[in-house]
């Protein structure tokens, strides 16, 4: 009981380290085929690296997907419904999930209520909408009161109190204010975009290819077009 | 054996195929240099074991044929910027992978002169061709280019960068219209390592160091080409260029910056915030080592305020208003260069 503990808990260990290679992009293939490929491959995979998935997107700040539920669970949840709505197996669409899936899916506390698994995703759609059109607004307002005729072009104190005005914090104001060796400059949107255009199609130097392209590839701004 | 299969695969990379275009022009100007009895003899500086453009094919040669991976710093001004590099040759073609470390997640992929940016956060990609990879082999091999004209080159004492020896070489201006450059190059390999932009006294303007670099890395051509070609769920943008001439656009140079040719002209659609589309041109000059960039567009009073002048790091950008129409200059080269480049771009009709 005990040695089989212990070795469950290497065989986690082991598994989450392919894992974590495989999210690297660094699992050397003939690796891959060894531990996914092998009919016997570990309990709960799936849903492990369905976490490691979520762990990573967390990590990069990133929102986690609204459908990132483990395809088992989705799949067990369609099938739940349908028998429960018509009592009848389903003909040809009836799916299946493999023996390792479903157990995995006994993990879901309710099941006795078994909830769509795309009711999540609907609401979630419902969020993403608005937060769409919250954004599309936060835009529109910026490039009316940034773009709008007879608006005077302003000074540079103008250019100050814009910048100092907290409106749409999501988006990127015109006119910014950066920190350089030579101490605080003003500097505007389109400037950036220019210096964006000038690396990447001026880069013209024997220099380009053995430092210069990884310089602006890893310095520049995202192009914002 | 991973290690040597992949040094030995690395070794076969071919040059990468070059537009006639450029060779053309470099061609125009060691004519040039010739007839106007330009042609020096070895500068002076050059004392070492390698010539300035032997010292600059070896370090464009590194780059292509090698296989590493390391984490790259760019300090430019007050703000540092790292990232994690891939970089792999199979016989046919390179591919490099840069993922920033810092700021706002982005994911660079080239192939050859093929790059596509990765922006999650926008679930954007631009894809484009960037003809400047390109280009240089080509001018380097030919007997006689610019670069020696304008600089010189010196040898100093071998140090350690990112835990390899690296010979360093001074890239030294002959007159004040450029900066200077002192740069790392891995003893064995060649490779750069390190990387400084030089300004008046030797400042230190700008640099870029790796931080730590495994040389002969297995990274695998099949996984950078996957994650290329990856794009669902990102919108992808390919930004349309249009190939003119200052001619045609109606702009000429009336006296030419010392060292600086013409290298390519063209427009490009951009949606201005008001929806409107604007094609400024760019303008693109190069000593060989140092580029300038002229950007014209008509002047528009809402977008366009006063006249400035403008640093980050190593690069210097100045606005000027010529009649009817808004000049947007930037390079990697000191204030005064700009400024002669401002002052010499008139209408030619």
């Amino acid at each position: 009981m005990n040695s089989k503990h212990v070795a469950t808990a290497q065989d986690h260990s082991q598994t989450d380290s392919v894992l974590s290679a495989l999210a690297d992009g660094e699992l050397p293939a003939a690796e891959f085929d060894a531990v996914f490929g092998a009919s016997d491959a570990p309990d709960g995979l799936h849903l492990r690296w369905q976490s490691y998935q979520l762990v990573g997107e967390v990590l990069r700040g990133q929102a986690p997907a609204p459908g990132g539920r483990p395809a088992s669970a989705f799949l067990a949840g369609v099938h739940a419904r349908l028998q429960a709505e018509s009592g009848v197996a389903p003909g040809p669409m009836t799916v299946t999930p493999p023996a390792p899936v479903e157990e995995s899916l006994a993990l879901p506390p309710s099941r006795g209520r078994a909830p769509a698994a795309n009711d999540a995703v609907f609401r979630w759609q419902l969020v993403a909408g608005v937060a769409s059109l919250a954004a599309v607004m936060a835009v529109s307002w910026s490039v009316l009161g940034s773009g709008a005729p007879g608006t005077a072009v302003p000074d540079q104190g103008a250019q100050l109190a814009l910048v100092a005005a907290p409106a749409a914090p999501a988006v990127a104001p015109a006119t910014v204010v950066v920190q350089t060796g030579q101490g605080a400059v003003i500097r505007d949107a389109r400037l950036q975009e220019l210096l964006a255009e000038h690396r990447q199609y001026g880069g013209m130097s024997a220099l380009q290819m053995p430092a210069g392209f990884l310089r602006n590839a890893t310095y520049d701004a995202a192009p914002q077009r | 054996m991973g290690v040597i299969l992949s040094f030995r695969s690395a070794a076969r990379c071919h040059p990468a195929r070059v537009s006639a275009r450029p060779a053309s022009r470099w061609g125009a100007l060691a004519l040039m240099a010739l007839v106007c009895g330009l042609v020096q003899p070895a500068p002076a500086l050059a004392e070492g074991s390698r010539s300035i453009n032997e010292w600059l094919m070896r370090m464009h040669e590194a780059s292509r044929q090698r296989a590493y991976m390391g984490t790259l710093v760019v300090s430019a001004g007050s703000t540092m910027s790292a990232s994690r590099i891939w970089h792999v040759c199979d016989g046919v073609q390179q591919m490099e992978r840069v993922e920033t470390l810092t700021g706002a997640p982005r994911t660079t992929i080239r192939r050859n002169n093929e790059v596509i940016t990765f922006v999650p956060g926008a679930k954007a990609a631009w894809l484009e061709k960037r003809e400047s990879l390109g280009l240089f082999p080509e001018l380097l091999r030919t007997p006689s280019n610019a670069i020696p004209e304008h600089y010189g080159v010196r040898e100093l004492e071998a140090e350690r960068v990112a835990g390899h020896l690296a010979d360093v070489v001074e890239i030294v201006p002959k007159d004040e219209w450029r900066y200077g450059y002192r740069i790392w190059s891995e003893k064995k390999t060649g490779l750069v390592v390190k990387l400084q932009t030089l300004g008046e006294q030797g400042a230190v303007l700008e640099q870029v160091a790796f931080t730590e670099l495994q040389l002969n890395a297995p990274v695998r051509m099949d996984k950078l080409v996957q994650l290329m070609n990856d794009t669902k769920g990102y919108e992808v943008h390919k930004p349309e260029l249009r190939k003119t001439t200052p001619e045609a656009e109606g702009w000429r140079l009336k006296e030419a910056v010392p060292g600086f040719l013409p290298m390519s002209c063209h427009t490009r659609k951009v949606a201005d915030v008001a929806g409107k589309v604007t094609a400024p041109m760019q303008w693109v000059f190069s000593d060989g080592l140092a580029s300038v960039s002229l950007f014209v567009e008509p002047f528009d009073p809402r977008r366009h305020g006063g006249e400035r002048s403008d640093v980050t790091g190593a690069t210097q950008s100045l606005t000027r208003r010529i009649g009817e129409y808004w000049l947007t200059a930037m390079g990697e080269v000191p204030a005064p260069t700009l400024r002669r480049f401002a002052l010499a771009l008139e209408r030619s009709r």
